[in-house]
């Protein structure tokens, strides 16, 4: 346990911190401020609360802006879809109501999302964008892209379907993307992919990304793409190298509550999360700590995103020390600089565990995981561990002096 | 309540005058002053109701009026006093203005006005109240009034609860948070205590129609949990009749929902054919479709693919795999004995694309060290160059998919490290072959200099006969009793 910890603080050996990259371009920006971005982007960019570049970013976004054709290849969560969103943002003439730039997504959820995101970075521009839907809103889809949308995202099969009714015109777009190509490519959309393309003003830039690479996106690049850049960042986003494991065993599901009053102390030491499965269970945990004049604050399952980024706010600037919240309302926030995560609840789905307790190279690599189980969970626990080859002792006494 | 801080007030002034007589005008003057609460539920049924902060504010004000018109009062009494000061004195000429009085007086002027204007302009004698204020609501409504408004405050009308009626889009849109967080958990029973929540009966058929809908942009392991959601809604939520219907719905979406997920038709045909399997649906819906030509292509596509799933065996137990094996619910266990029966399939077939296929089908990208471990592993028990050759290949076709990232990769190959001393107990030769495999994937290029720097090397120790201290070990080795 502890020579694997030191070994942690200096970084796996022979692996770059961030990843093994492959890359045919070789200027890296680890600042947006040099990129040289419009002030109105750069704007969107800090107000959405980025920082720092990720190691895609700081490699992909120059050649994007700069007109090439781009491959880029990185694990999801890493920032792929902010890198083309301001790559298209930098290059938008917002003067023309036109669509300007098309994004494929493989599903209607992941188009809406990577919409948000572009409306969230371009908020300062007047940029219209629109995610198609479909469904009971096609008349609302085309009302919206006939007024002019300056971004379009949708499936390619609902993108085509757009281009064929005549309400989305192709003459003006600059730039074509294809996110998660492997997931789209999986999902059948190869027709489709190439339909749309053919669409196409044959001199639009092409900007391809995807977590991995099989032969058949390697091949659509080699149909769409001329002299691409291509970007390969290898590495695992998440982590659990350096994390101290433990569980106590509650016995029954009623004794959570108890031990968790009495971890109280200790959790407020520093900042922690606290993971249940359901909403329900959030507001549950909640009010009985509450009750139990502990100050604790969560993530509401009523919540609009507004007020969940508030929540956020607060507990990233330290006003509130101890965060209840379960694994979709925590999704794409970052509560990596958390050093203690208590999971109330084991996750039941598995990929989860890493989702909530591992971390990113960058943070450090500290961190204490504290997972309740009781009778039931032992051998899901046991599962945990074989599946991501680690181990999970029993907790010590002594926690605080770990944390 | 206004009553209450009306006494308050009352009790903190009671030294100007009995306080009897002081909770008997206050209340008059309550009820004069502000719409009172009883005063508006004996003739307001119908008036709009206030916001909250309002209320709340009102009383603020009524109860600052109050204190003026108690202090008018004390003026009056402070007049009276005056009066009979200067009956005393017998010197009349030393008459003040009662509020001057007030002003020279060194009484506490804390939450008691003098009768003078306030800053903002409200209260006190001959001022038209706080700017705005005549906006607020009509204290008395009178119905001689010229500008009195009979509709809104008709006694005819009732007022009674009305529950919105939620349109289907609507309703999507509160299912969908529900469906994406049992996709985290995976606990039916919370799943129905939310729909029971929002849900009306008419729109029952729509809540087969939304899972699979949303399922539709999700994986196979996300579909599995959607028909065992189905299985478990039926009876507690949705009846027979209502997950006919949402299926009837998807047919008819069908067009639609292919634009968006091409292979829509061969997914509800498995969801078809799974809820048949589960009871939840009548075979003849699948077997003996009603109108059959008054449906699209793709409805009739689907319909087929049910239809056949149902028939390809004799009993429907294949069914509750229609989705696969894989998936992150599974036990750790299955998942394994999935990974290496796809190394087996590889081994036989060498088709790549396949194992790369059924790798991605298993959804379990933090344990693909797995898959190289058993690689690596059936490598060594296998002592074949053949096999050697194969699995470097499909290692090193793995990392350039970007399928095993590089930490995947150096976790699997420590962990033969570490297994070695027990591997080798069975595989005596396992050491060479390790050497040998290791330095071929060196060659392919795809290992980490972590993993060439963590081999054992203890295998070359057994052939230095220097070890020994020179012994030599005897050609035969004499038989034990």
């Amino acid at each position: 346990m502890d020579d694997r910890s030191d070994i942690a603080h200096e970084g796996p050996s022979g692996m770059d911190p961030e990843g093994v990259i492959e890359s045919t371009w070789h200027e890296v920006y680890d600042n947006f401020d040099d990129m040289n971005l419009r002030e109105e982007l750069l704007r969107g960019i800090y107000g959405y609360g980025f920082e720092k570049p990720s190691a895609i970013q700081q490699r992909a976004i120059i050649p994007c802006v700069k007109g090439r054709d781009v491959i880029a290849q990185a694990q999801s969560g890493t920032g792929k879809t902010a890198t083309f969103s301001i790559a298209i943002l930098q290059q938008i003439d917002t003067s023309i109501r036109d669509c300007q730039a098309l994004i494929l997504a493989p599903t209607r959820e992941l188009a809406t999302q990577i919409q948000r995101v572009v409306m969230a970075l371009g908020e300062y521009m007047k940029v219209h964008s629109h995610a198609c839907i479909g469904g009971t809103n096609v008349r609302e889809d085309a009302r919206n892209l006939e007024s002019g949308c300056h971004v379009v995202v949708g499936t390619p099969g609902r993108v085509y379907d757009m281009i064929n009714r005549k309400v989305l015109r192709t003459h003006n777009i600059k730039l074509f993307v294809l996110d998660e190509a492997d997931e789209m490519l999986s999902r059948g959309f190869k027709d489709q992919i190439q339909d749309v393309f053919k669409m196409l003003p044959p001199d639009v830039q092409v900007i391809l990304l995807s977590a991995t690479m099989p032969p058949d996106v390697l091949e659509v690049s080699r149909c769409f793409m001329r002299d691409p850049v291509s970007i390969l960042v290898k590495k695992e986003e998440l982590t659990l190298e350096g994390i101290k494991q433990f569980y106590v065993n509650v016995k029954q599901e009623n004794w959570k509550l108890g031990t968790l009053c009495d971890l109280y102390d200790t959790l407020s030491i520093t900042q922690s999360v606290i993971f249940c499965n359901t909403r329900r269970k959030v507001d549950q945990l909640t009010q009985e700590m509450t009750n139990h004049n502990f100050t604790v604050s969560a993530m509401h399952g009523d919540m609009e995103q507004r007020d969940r980024e508030v929540i956020m706010k607060q507990f990233r600037s330290g006003s509130s020390r101890v965060l209840i919240t379960t694994d979709l309302l925590a999704r794409g926030i970052d509560v990596q600089q958390v050093s203690l995560v208590i999971n109330y609840d084991l996750p039941s789905n598995r990929e989860n565990y890493i989702h909530r307790i591992g971390r990113g190279g960058r943070f450090g690599r500290k961190g204490v995981a504290i997972n309740f189980i009781t009778d039931e969970d032992r051998r899901i626990l046991k599962d945990i561990e074989q599946f991501y080859h680690t181990t999970i002792e029993e907790m010590p006494a002594n926690i605080a002096d770990l944390i | 309540m206004d009553i209450e801080t009306a006494q308050q007030n009352g009790n903190a002034d009671s030294r100007e005058s009995s306080v009897e007589r002081e909770l008997n005008e206050e209340v008059q003057a309550v009820e004069l002053n502000g719409s009172s609460d009883s005063a508006k539920s004996l003739n307001g049924l119908m008036k709009k109701p206030l916001p909250v902060g309002d209320g709340h504010d009102r009383i603020k004000r009524k109860a600052k009026r109050l204190i003026q018109r108690q202090n008018s009062r004390g003026e009056t009494n402070g007049a009276a006093s005056a009066a009979i000061a200067a009956a005393l004195n017998g010197t009349t000429g030393s008459y003040v203005v009662p509020h001057r009085r007030w002003k020279n007086s060194r009484r506490s002027r804390n939450g008691h006005g003098r009768g003078l204007p306030k800053k903002g302009g409200a209260g006190g004698k001959g001022v038209w109240g706080l700017p705005g204020s005549e906006a607020l609501e009509e204290v008395y409504e009178d119905e001689n009034d010229p500008n009195y408004d009979s509709e809104c405050n008709d006694k005819n009308i009732e007022l009674r609860e009305v529950i919105p009626e939620v349109t289907p889009e609507e309703f999507f849109k509160l299912a969908e948070p529900i469906v994406l967080e049992y996709y985290e958990h995976g606990d039916t029973h919370e799943v129905a205590v939310s729909f029971d929540e929002i849900l009306t009966g008419p729109l029952r058929p729509y809540v087969t129609s939304v899972v699979v809908e949303i399922s539709m942009d999700h994986k196979d392991s996300q579909r599995e949990m959607t028909s065992v959601l189905i299985s478990d809604l039926y009876g507690r939520v949705i009846t027979a009749k209502d997950i006919e219907k949402g299926f009837e719905i998807l047919l008819e979406n069908l067009p639609d929902l292919t634009l968006d997920t091409p292979d829509a038709p061969t997914i509800l045909g498995n969801f078809l054919a799974r809820a048949v399997a589960d009871d939840c649906l009548p075979p003849k819906f699948v077997t003996k479709p009603t109108d059959l030509d008054a449906q699209s292509q793709h409805a009739a596509a689907a319909i087929r693919r049910a239809d056949t799933l149902l028939h390809m065996k004799q009993g429907w137990a294949h069914l509750d795999n229609v989705w696969g094996m894989g998936g992150p619910l599974r036990p750790v266990k299955t998942i394994t004995k999935e990974m290496t029966l796809l190394l087996k399939e590889y081994l036989s077939s060498r088709d790549i694309q396949e194992a790369h296929r059924c790798l991605r089908a298993l959804e379990v990208p933090h344990f693909h060290h797995e898959l190289v471990y058993e690689a690596i592993v059936m490598t060594l028990e296998s002592l074949s160059q053949t096999t050697e050759e194969a699995m470097c290949e499909l290692l090193k076709s793995l990392d350039e998919a970007c399928l095993v990232l590089p930490a995947g990769m150096e976790q699997g190959f420590l962990r033969v490290f570490d297994d070695m001393a027990d591997i080798v107990l069975d595989v005596p030769l396992a050491y060479i072959i390790l050497d040998r495999f290791v330095e071929r994937c060196n060659r392919a290029g795809f290992i980490t200099d972590k993993i060439l720097s963590n081999m054992p090397s203890r295998g070359r120790k057994r052939f230095v006969s220097e070890g020994d201290g020179g012994h030599i070990k005897p050609q035969t080795i004499p038989i034990r009793d």
